[in-house]
């Protein structure tokens, strides 16, 4: 063999020190033993290849001499041709020599000069440091990959090409990007390199030039650092993908630039880990496969001490079978709870419940424990058995009870006497509600060890049915909670090749961290992450039919199921909607006239809450509007459900004065085991709504401290357990509380802070408490209106008719001398506009009816208002 | 250069082969044999049916099902046995075939070249 270069010989500045060993860069890297590396490898290649070819040709030789005099002739020449000097006999040698050359340079080839060093489990992962002691050291190049060796030789070419002193962080980044499954991870982070490629070249530019390149002291710490990854991450080898997460990591300037471009460190991670995860998987799979050879698929262990299971197998799916048969779904994460699982298995042998919201994955975690099963990975009190799977609704549906116990007290026999069998029974709720005998014989059959169960179950019904049943005594709980987004978006990384391959289409990272984050925040009637898995799939399938084949799934894909699933806009803010944001103050003006305070709070509110910045856990924004009656409090609430909900019927309305007595509370948010409550049922059908709460001061004590937990926490929990989520609507309180002070104080135009600050201390002291008014956005004061304002709103209202007559092809206007006096007659400085609309309907409505039914207006005709009530008809022109 | 490259090369090779061939490659045949008669018994689970010889087969505990249990279990345990036998012989043998072939050619070689060349 060429002997490798010889290491470097200079002190290293980084290193992990591993069982004693310090691993270090010592490979020496110049032109010459470039040079001397790439020779002797076309050497090497050129001569495996040469004594390939020899071996062949000694075999053709040996066949042809065996062919032409040795088969002819039969034993005798055979026996002469080995023990007498023949040429069958020499190219016979020739042959297993050259044949030992080749295995021997195969071996070497394969060989690896070091082995990986492992971490065991809980061991404490070991850092870069800078100082290396006296004592064995290893050079790391040899635990490179080929491509990683080639992406830190491109490296120096960079830096040698540019003339650059030193090579950095930089050119490792740059030459991983060619190299292994780098390529991968710029496309699953929806990049081209072109969009990076400028600045990078600008970069490079910049750094300084001088003899050399040598390692700098940073990429020196990049190269160990992508050792110590993959050491930490049980890697075979340093692949570039190491390379590449380190080489990022220690470049500022690289950490902006993928900034600018929308990828942060957190993000990155989850893409190289994707890459990873899909590379375990197919390891694993393999592996897998390879013990699944040896599991029996049939009610019969390997010992053959089991016995047929009729009984169990008529309502049963036996899930060892379906591993064996590679139809589970690999377990991904959900390292503590298999832990905890098997170690209460091991511990007591007691029976086991899984306790965990539906879709967090307990199916999983027992096709998981399948998994280990046919890997004989377990427990010894697991081996050679199998798990079976009972379906509790075919036990139990369409028989009466005793029939039911029957078919349990099979089930549970066939699993005793057979004796190989894990039963699983998942929602085992179902068993205790069908009624209390089969919860009574499961508990006696587990209690004498007949069975072994690992049941599963959601919280509400542990808590409501379980719990309270003889079953919980025999079970030993294990929590099954719903995985953070990291854990959730790992998850889901490793369901996706499978989408893809459904679908034809490819999943950017983008895609999956949305289907993740958006789903957490806005879907509440599921969990992470299944309710992730389903957005991806429905992604899908709506890039696949706009795309076709191939199509690249994007964040932008999965906003748009979400935001057809939950009705709230969530994909980035357009040019037309940022217009309509920007001018959202006039939009509500249109319809709301004056209270410039107001309108200006509500329209930041809205503002803020689209483009993120508003805090995520609590309702978008809540406001009290206090004033007197008829001043618009509750037409600038419709003018915001109109103008950002999307029209008046996104608005949840609450008259509060029906919710005056201690029991209303039940209403709200429902009555156990009764009906679901208004509001709380309202807002999980309609999570993006206005919802107004009129008349608050109304309202039970009680019913306002309700109130307190939504407004700081943004949710509610209804009568059946469920959380509802207020997150996402906007909460106006309207109140009269105070009026008297308010009018009277704009009366003597006492200035609005002071007017706010005493309605807050003193006037509302008596109806709210201090903390329900701490807990509003704002707090907003109402103006009375003035006869100005009257005026301008009897223009809109007389626009108004003017709208619904022209939906019968009728043209309508009033004289400003109308409409100065129609705002005279419907202004009261105690009811502010709200007699307008009455004396609207008195003197306009009133007299254009009387006009429609005695056939004096026909379509394309106009009708004026004039002063005193008067109507004139101006005829339109004939067709 | 290159042909100093070669000549090393192909040197080394040769003169290293022999030490090789009974050291690191020597380890790795042992280790293919022993994974090779694992795999066997695995696949024959002969050391399953060694553990349950007293067990009573298909549950079957009475006297009568336990004495054909360990009848037939014995007769099984023969079988796998010879199958496991069998299969590790084969591995033997290719072992064997491996310890033998270096020296086996280097003396064929020598033989019938010298032999060919003489005679």
């Amino acid at each position: 063999m060429i002997p490798s270069n010889p290491p470097i010989p200079s002190t290293p500045r980084a290193g992990v020190l591993i069982d004693g060993k310090a691993f270090v860069w010592s490979e020496r890297l110049d032109d010459a033993s470039l040079a001397k590396k790439r020779l002797a490898q076309k050497v090497q290649t050129a001569i495996s290849a040469g004594i390939l070819a020899a071996a062949f040709l000694f075999f053709l030789w040996f066949g042809w001499g065996m062919y032409l005099y040795v088969i002819p002739s039969g034993m005798t020449a055979f026996v002469r041709a080995v023990f007498r000097p023949s040429f069958v006999g020499l190219s016979f040698s020739l042959f297993v020599l050259s044949s030992s050359f080749v295995f021997q340079r195969m071996c070497e080839v394969t060989r690896k000069k070091v082995e990986m060093p492992v971490i065991s489990h809980g061991e404490a992962v070991p850092g870069v440091v800078s100082t290396i002691p006296e004592g064995e050291r290893v050079n790391v190049a040899d635990l490179f990959h080929a491509d990683a060796m080639k992406t830190v030789e491109d490296a120096y070419k960079l830096a040698s090409s540019f003339g650059h002193a030193s090579i950095q962080p930089l050119h490792l980044f740059i030459s991983s990007l060619s190299h292994g499954d780098v390529p991968v991870v710029f496309g699953r982070l929806g990049l081209r390199f072109d969009a990076v490629s400028d600045a990078l070249n600008r970069r490079l530019l910049s750094v300084p030039t001088g003899p050399g390149p040598t390692f700098s002291e940073e990429a020196e710490q990049t190269l160990i650092a992508a050792f110590q990854n993959a050491v930490v991450r049980d890697r075979s080898s340093v692949s570039p993908i190491e390379l590449f997460y380190e080489a990022y990591r220690r470049d500022p300037f690289v950490q902006e630039l993928l900034y600018d471009v929308k990828v942060d460190e957190a993000r990155l991670s989850n893409v190289v880990e994707w890459i990873r995860i899909t590379d375990a998987l197919r390891e694993r799979y393999d592996r897998y496969r390879r013990a699944a050879a040896f599991k029996p698929t049939g009610p019969m262990n390997r010992s053959m001490t089991a016995i047929q299971t009729p009984a169990l197998d008529s309502v049963s799916e036996d899930l060892t079978t379906a591993a064996v048969g590679g139809r589970l779904p690999m377990l991904i994460g959900r390292d503590a709870e298999m832990e905890e699982l098997l170690r209460v298995i091991e511990g007591g042998g007691r029976s086991v419940l899984l306790v965990g919201p539906e879709g967090v994955g307990k199916t999983a975690l027992i096709s998981g424990l399948a998994e280990r099963m046919v890997r004989e990975d377990v427990p010894k009190m697991l081996q050679d058995r199998r798990l079976v799977s009972v379906v509790l609704s075919a036990v139990i549906s369409g028989v009466d009870a005793s029939e039911a116990q029957q078919r349990l007290i099979g089930v549970l026999n066939d699993s005793g006497r057979s004796g190989n069998v894990v039963l699983v029974m998942q929602n085992i709720e179902q068993l205790v509600e069908t009624g209390s005998e089969l919860a009574s014989l499961l508990v006696d059959a587990l209690t004498r060890r007949m069975a072994f169960v690992i049941a599963t179950t959601t919280p509400e019904a542990y808590a409501q049915t379980v719990e309270r049943s003889p079953i919980s005594r025999v079970f030993e709980v294990v929590n099954v909670p719903e995985p953070d987004t990291t854990e959730a978006i790992r998850i889901v990384e490793s369901k996706v090749g499978a989408i893809e391959y459904d679908q034809n289409v490819i999943f950017t990272y983008d895609a999956v961290e949305r289907s993740v984050v958006l789903s957490d925040r806005y879907v509440h009637a599921s969990y992470l992450p299944k309710k992730a898995i389903g957005v991806c799939k429905e992604a899908a399938l709506v890039a696949f039919k706009a795309r076709g084949e191939n199509a690249i799934v994007t964040g932008d894909d999965v906003e748009t199921v979400l935001a057809a699933k939950t009705g709230i806009p969530m994909t980035q803010v357009s040019t037309d909607e940022k217009d309509k944001l920007l001018t959202l103050e006039s939009t509500i003006h249109a319809r709301v006239i004056g209270q410039e305070e107001a309108v200006k709070a509500v329209a930041s509110a809205l503002r803020r809450a689209r483009t993120e910045l508003r805090a995520q856990n609590r309702p978008i924004s809540t406001f009290l509007f206090l004033g007197p009656s008829g001043v618009g409090k509750t037409a600038l609430a419709k003018a915001v459900a109109a103008s950002y909900f999307g029209g008046e019927n996104a608005m949840l309305r609450f008259d509060m004065s029906e919710y005056q007595d201690q029991a209303s509370v039940y209403r709200l948010i429902g009555a156990p085991g009764g009906d679901a409550g208004l509001m709380t049922e309202a807002v999980r059908r309609n999570p993006f709504s206005l919802i107004l709460l009129d008349e608050f001061e109304k309202a039970h004590p009680n019913i306002l401290n309700l109130f307190l937990q939504v407004f700081d926490e943004g949710r509610l929990t209804d009568s059946a357990g469920r959380v509802v989520d207020f997150t996402n609507a906007i909460i106006i309180v309207t109140s009269n509380a105070g009026s008297a002070y308010i009018q009277k104080a704009v009366s003597e135009g006492v200035p609005a802070d002071q007017m706010k600050t005493r309605l807050i201390e003193e006037e509302l002291h008596g109806t709210y408490r201090p903390e329900l008014l701490n807990r509003f956005d704002g707090i907003i004061v109402f103006h009375p209106l003035t006869p100005d304002d009257v005026q301008q709103i009897t223009y809109l209202m007389i626009a108004q008719v003017a709208e619904r007559l022209e939906a019968k092809g009728i043209m309508f206007r009033a004289t400003d001398e109308a409409v100065a006096e129609l705002s005279t007659k419907g202004y009261d400085p105690k009811f502010g506009a709200r007699p307008l609309r009455r004396i609207i309907q008195e003197e306009v409505d009133n007299a254009i009816a009387t006009a429609l039914l005695e056939g004096r207006v026909n379509r394309r005709d106009t009708i004026v208002l004039h002063h005193g009530g008067k109507i004139e008809i101006e005829k339109g022109a004939a067709l | 250069m290159v042909l100093r490259l070669v000549l090393t090369e192909l040197f080394d090779g040769i003169v290293s082969l022999p030490a090789w061939w009974y050291t690191r490659g020597l380890a790795i045949m042992t280790a293919w044999f022993r994974t090779f008669v694992r795999d066997a018994s695995e696949r024959f689970s002969l050391g399953v049916w060694v553990r349950n010889l007293f067990v009573p087969m298909y549950g079957d505990t009475e006297w009568s099902g336990r004495a054909i249990s360990f009848g037939v279990r014995f007769a099984m345990i023969f079988v796998r046995g010879s199958a496991v036998a069998v299969w590790s012989s084969a591995a033997f043998v290719g072992l064997a075939v491996y310890v033998l072939a270096l020296p086996m050619a280097i003396l064929g070689l020598l033989y019938h070249a010298v032999g060919l060349i003489v005679f």
